[in-house]
């Protein structure tokens, strides 16, 4: 009997060294699998709150993009939405960009407008002044044929606002600029600054200047 | 062509009703703008008047000052010399001021004034008077000289005209010059 017991313990014992290490392999086995799973379940989630979240710029997404995909996580559905989002956000960049180009043409443009607007408007003030204080007729004429030149023609309008409430505006009697520039001649003195400048698209001078009082 | 703004009507028969004058906002801008046209025609009569003025200078300023006026108004001229007053038309007035025979000519206005408000009238238009003092001296290289100052009445008409400029129909105030009328005449 005590042969038998000694015989058992042996083989329990053995059985025992035998499979505690192929435990612990499995358990790890089983661990590593499971991290894999949860890498991935966390990189689509980390996916799904980039592309949702509003605040983070084009160029941001597409680094977290970059970043999942230096995982290199093997799942067909989150390599399928990587590919997707990241065609979307290359997609949204180019609009973004040409968005930007045509603001900053805009701009240009705008900027360019008024300092051409701001130049004529100098030379004219500065044109009107002169030949108001003009010493003589000679010299007088000579100042409007210098500032004729700015425009399209000698009849190129020229409106006196009198009255202007909000966008609604009431003039004198319309003039041309060559008469205009005789009236300030005879009289000797101006007294109505620049409202507004037209200038031709063919010409680029000017075809019609506003005035106020 | 000019047309009457036919809207603007209605409203001017409750003005006619109440007062028969222009708002105080568009009388202040009409107003000035009456008066200026009143000194650019003290300053064209000075030019023309002046015998240093070049000849084609004076005919344009004529065509200019003709412009001012209404048609069919006359200018009234006095003298020292007689108490009565003569009326020409407007063309013959700069005319007869350019052949004045002096040496030379200075004329000046001041005091200008609108002495009454603009009233609207049943054609649609707004009158009102504006008067001036002028003084006249024309001088001859003998040495004789003539001066005077004399006293006149203005009559100003303002409408509401309508006319195209580059495509688009723009609202404006036209002021004409009616008949200058000579109230007063002293040394």
């Amino acid at each position: 009997m005590q042969r038998v017991y000694k015989f058992l313990s042996i083989l329990i014992v053995c059985s025992l060294v035998v499979s505690l290490p192929a435990c612990k392999t499995q358990k790890k086995a089983t661990e590593a699998s499971l991290s894999v799973q949860q890498q991935i379940d966390q990189a689509k989630k980390r996916l799904a709150e980039t592309m949702d979240n509003e605040n983070l710029s084009i160029e941001s997404k597409l680094n977290v993009i970059d970043e999942i995909r230096n995982l290199n996580l093997s799942d067909a559905t989150l390599t399928a939405a990587l590919n997707k989002n990241e065609q979307f956000l290359k997609e949204q960049k180019v609009i973004e960009e040409e968005v930007e180009r045509r603001r900053l043409e805009r701009e240009a443009e705008e900027n360019a407008r008024k300092e051409k607007f701001a130049k004529a408007k100098t030379e004219i003030l500065s044109f009107f002044n002169r030949i108001s204080q003009a010493p003589d007729i000679e010299t007088a004429n000579q100042l409007i044929e210098e500032a004729l030149t700015l425009f399209d023609s000698k009849h190129s309008p020229v409106l006196v606002i009198v009255k202007k409430t909000g966008s609604l505006k009431e003039y004198d009697r319309p003039s041309s600029i060559m008469r205009y520039l005789e009236h300030i001649k005879d009289c000797k003195t101006y007294e109505n600054n620049i409202e507004n400048i037209t200038f031709s698209d063919e010409s680029g001078k000017i075809s019609e200047l506003e005035l106020l009082k | 062509m000019a047309l009457v703004l036919m809207g603007m009507m209605p409203l001017s028969k409750s003005f006619a009703q109440q007062s028969s004058t222009i708002s105080d906002v568009k009388e202040r801008a009409i107003d000035s703008l009456a008066l200026e046209k009143i000194k650019d025609l003290g300053k064209y009569i000075s030019i023309i008047g002046d015998k240093k003025t070049p000849f084609a200078e004076g005919q344009r300023v004529i065509e200019r000052a003709l412009e001012l006026f209404a048609e069919g108004s006359q200018i009234g001229v006095s003298s020292l010399r007689s108490e009565n007053v003569k009326y020409f038309t407007v063309r013959k007035y700069f005319e007869h001021l350019m052949a004045l025979n002096y040496d030379k000519v200075t004329i000046e206005w001041f005091n200008i004034q609108y002495i009454s408000n603009l009233e609207l009238q049943p054609d649609g238009r707004y009158v009102g008077i504006v008067t001036i003092y002028q003084k006249f001296t024309g001088l001859t290289n003998e040495g004789l000289k003539y001066e005077d100052t004399t006293k006149k009445d203005i009559t100003v008409y303002v409408e509401k005209k309508q006319t195209q400029i580059s495509g688009r129909m723009i609202d404006f105030w036209d002021v004409l010059l009616g008949d200058i009328k000579v109230t007063e005449t002293r040394k």
